[in-house]
This record gives C-alpha cells, sequence and structure tokens, in this order.
C-alpha cells in the first residue's frame, strides 16, 4: 500500500498558519471615525460585489464540509474491513529532521487519511475566500459614505497581500508571487491619493492598478474549487461503490431501501457538484465584474452586467448551501 | 529534464484513474450479480488499493509531479476502454474466467501507474 510521511513544522497544528483577515475586515467599520461624504460614487455595484464574495466563501466552505464528512465517514467504513490501515494513517510519530535528530514539536504520520486533507484543504479556502471578501468589504467603505485613513489603506495592502500568499501556500496552490505582490506596490498610493482628493478618477485608477491581482486571485480560486470536484469526486465514487454492491446482494426485501439510499445520494452529489461549479463560475466572473466597478465611476455609459451575473451566481451558491445544509440535517 | 505537470493534467490523470476504480466496481457489481462472489472479492480487494493510491495523488495535487502526463492520461483512456470491453463480455457470458483475469490486470496497472507518481514524490 501506498505510505506518505506527512511532516508537520514544529510550531504548527494543522499546516495552515495565517493571520485571519475577517478579524481584520471586520475592525474596519468600527475604526472608522472619519465619516466624509463621497456623494459622486455609487456604492451598490461594490456593495453587491461585496455580498457576492460572501456568498462565494460561505458556498465553498459548506461543499468543503460535506466532502470532509463523506471522506472521514469512509475511513470509519473501510477500517471495519481493513484496521490495519486505519491504524497506519491515524498513528502520530515524533518527527525527525534531515540529520536524524527528534523535532521538539513536530508531529509526523504515514499516509494521512483523505479527510485530515481536506480539513486542512477547507480551513485554506476559507482564509482564501477571506481574503477575497476582505477586500470587497474595503472597497465598499471606500465607495460608501464612510472613508478609511491612510494607515488603515497601507495595513489593508499588506494585510491582503500576506494573507493571499500564505492562503495560496496553504492549498499548495501554484502561486505567481509577483503577481500577488501587486497589490501592496502599486494600489496603496492610488487608494491614498482617492482619499485625500475623493475624485472617483483616483479611486478608479486605484481599481485599475489592483486588476492584475485580481485576476490572479481569480485563477487560484478557480484552481482550488476544480480540486475540490476532485476531491469531492473521490468521495462519492468510493460511497457510489459500496452502495451498488449493497444494491446486488440485497434480498429483494431490502433492494428498495438501498436504491432509495442511492437515489439520495445521487440528488446530493449533484448538488454539490453543482454548487462547485457555480463557486468555479463565480471565480472566473470575478475579473470582468471588478473591471466593471472600475467602469463604473467613468463618465458615459457602462455595463454592470458581469456584477449581476456574479451576485445572481453568488445567491445561486446560498439556494445550494441552504439545500445541502437541509440535505444534512435530513441525514441523506 | 521532464517538463512539470500542470494542474489541469494532473487532475486528468487522477480522473481516468477515477474511472478505472468506478469501471472496478461495475466488475465487482457484475460478478456478484454473475454469482462469483469470490472473484467480486478479489475485485473489491484490488479496487481498495487503488482508492488509497488515488487518495494519495488526490493528496499530492499541485505538488511538482514532472511525469510525461500526455502518455500516461492516454494510457488511462486506453485502459479505461479495454476494461470497459472487458465488463461487457462478462456481463454477456463470454469467456468469463480469462475476462476476469485480464480485468483484474488492468486494475493492477492503474494501481502502478499511480504508485509510479507516488514514489516519484516520495
Amino acid at each position: 500500500m501506498w505510505l506518505r510521511v506527512v511532516t508537520r513544522p514544529e510550531g504548527s497544528t494543522d499546516g495552515v498558519r495565517i493571520a485571519r483577515p475577517w478579524i481584520w475586515a471586520g475592525t474596519i467599520p468600527l475604526a472608522l471615525a472619519l465619516l466624509i461624504g463621497c456623494a459622486s460614487v455609487n456604492p451598490m455595484p461594490f456593495q453587491e460585489f461585496s455580498k457576492s464574495a460572501q456568498d462565494i466563501r460561505t458556498g465553498a466552505d459548506k461543499v468543503l464540509e460535506t466532502d470532509y464528512e463523506m471522506a472521514r465517514e469512509r475511513m470509519l467504513r473501510n477500517a471495519k474491513t481493513d484496521p490495519g490501515t486505519a491504524i497506519k494513517q491515524l498513528t502520530i510519530d515524533r518527527a525527525v529532521g534531515p540529520q536524524g535528530e527528534v523535532k521538539d514539536f513536530a508531529w509526523t504520520t504515514t499516509g494521512e487519511p483523505l479527510f485530515l486533507t481536506i480539513r486542512r484543504y477547507r480551513r485554506g479556502v476559507d482564509d482564501f475566500n477571506s481574503v477575497l471578501v476582505a477586500y470587497a468589504q474595503g472597497l465598499a467603505n471606500l465607495a460608501g459614505p464612510v472613508t478609511m485613513t491612510n494607515e488603515q489603506v497601507t495595513e489593508m495592502a499588506s494585510n491582503l497581500t500576506t494573507n493571499a500568499k500564505e492562503a495560496a501556500r496553504g492549498l499548495q496552490l501554484d502561486v505567481n508571487q509577483d503577481k500577488l505582490a501587486l497589490f501592496s506596490t502599486v494600489a496603496v498610493g492610488a487608494f491614498q491619493q482617492y482619499l485625500v482628493s475623493k475624485q472617483r478618477s483616483d479611486l478608479r485608477k486605484a481599481l485599475v492598478e489592483n486588476q492584475e491581482w485580481i485576476v490572479e486571485v481569480s485563477r487560484l480560486g478557480g484552481e482550488a474549487s476544480k480540486n475540490m470536484a476532485t476531491a469531492l469526486w473521490q468521495e462519492f465514487l468510493a460511497l457510489q461503490n459500496d452502495m451498488n454492491a449493497k444494491i446486488a446482494t440485497a434480498g429483494a426485501g431490502a433492494r428498495p431501501t438501498a436504491i432509495e439510499e442511492k437515489i439520495a445520494l445521487n440528488e446530493k452529489f449533484v448538488d454539490q457538484l453543482e454548487a462547485l461549479k457555480t463557486l468555479d463560475n463565480a471565480y472566473a466572473n470575478v475579473p470582468t465584474a471588478h473591471a466593471e466597478l472600475s467602469a463604473s465611476l467613468q463618465a458615459g455609459p457602462f455595463s454592470l452586467e458581469s456584477i449581476r451575473e456574479l451576485s445572481a451566481l453568488g445567491k445561486r451558491l446560498e439556494r445550494l448551501y441552504q439545500k445541502l445544509k437541509k440535505q444534512d440535517a435530513g441525514g441523506s | 529534464m521532464m517538463a512539470t505537470t500542470s494542474s489541469g493534467e494532473q487532475r486528468q490523470i487522477i480522473g481516468q484513474l477515477q474511472i478505472t476504480y468506478s469501471k472496478g466496481n461495475d466488475l465487482r457489481v457484475s460478478l456478484l450479480l454473475a454469482d462469483k462472489a469470490p472473484d467480486a472479492q478479489t475485485v473489491q480487494k484490488k479496487n481498495r488499493v487503488l482508492e488509497q493510491q488515488i487518495d494519495g495523488l488526490i493528496s499530492r495535487l499541485l505538488d511538482q509531479w514532472g511525469v510525461d502526463a500526455g502518455s500516461v492520461i492516454e494510457d488511462g483512456r486506453k485502459r479505461n476502454r479495454q476494461l470497459q470491453g472487458m465488463i461487457r463480455d462478462i456481463e454477456n457470458q463470454i469467456d468469463v474466467a480469462n475476462k476476469v483475469i485480464k480485468a483484474i490486470g488492468f486494475i493492477d496497472d492503474a494501481i502502478a501507474t499511480a504508485k509510479k507518481i507516488l514514489v516519484k514524490l516520495a
């Protein structure tokens, strides 16, 4: 059988350590003492963008929660017939460094069960999406009736860059460091200029300068959603395999119940997959929606089609999330 | 030096292995329905090993794989087509004993493919 040594660094409990951006995002509105009018900016598209980012985060977390539960149940199911593998997967040992030295706080396992990987991934995805939420919330604040200080904008840039990189690393995503660093290097000045001038053109300039950053964030989100689908398929196929064998071997009396269970599994899986597809579409829509935010600050006509599309995808995710929650509560 | 394997190619490789895994179960169910429980159990055991290998690959998704993805994916497609043919013959009671052995061989191929990638990553 396949064995992999998974070693966690000292001081790490689960492999993903990150300053959680939502804490920072939540403090901004409270810290805003200055209330400066900004009548020239229409806040609606920015609020829609911000709400959609929140829906993306919630939807992704729900899908990974159900995936985690399925993977954990599979391990327990398999352990009934194969206790040896379960014991190996769950045994934690002392970690040893490259020179053979025993590490004080690090630990190691052989062949980490997939549900633990998914648990880490879930945390990483949430952190990653929180970066998008924090950015969108920051924009909504800037476009709204309240404003931010220079220090808060600098802190926002620094947190977004650090957290995006950390979250992407936690997800094992192939990060373009230069693109993710763009936020802090070019956009801060433009945002600060906007704070002074309150001119739409300055806010627009800041958004345009962030476009490449948002494209990279969107690309990484798309990768994460496709990886989530691969992990979800694995859980579905394993459960399907067991259920099909159960249907094949069940007596005539027990067969309808076994088939009902399979139908329920299919329905839940189709919803989960639909949620991931919606999430993938939403990520793909983010750069265009972001570009429309910039365009909305220009004189003359502009389209909000992608923002509306993103908002619709967010609402769809929310509906699927509620449905999955109900299915879980119903035990299917 | 071998080029690195893109994340899309990695997902394709895993997807082909998942199809083999799923077909392995189709085979198991066909054997159960044909009243060949011992053969079904053999297939189930092989499939469980394949399941663990795929779990390992999913855990390593987006590590630097460095495999010739094109040939691995093409081999996977070919394997799955042939495996499907074996399952069809077994369902139609054509040369069942021989086809079961061959079908199990395809699952072994999938296990070997996954192991080879995991050894490279170790």
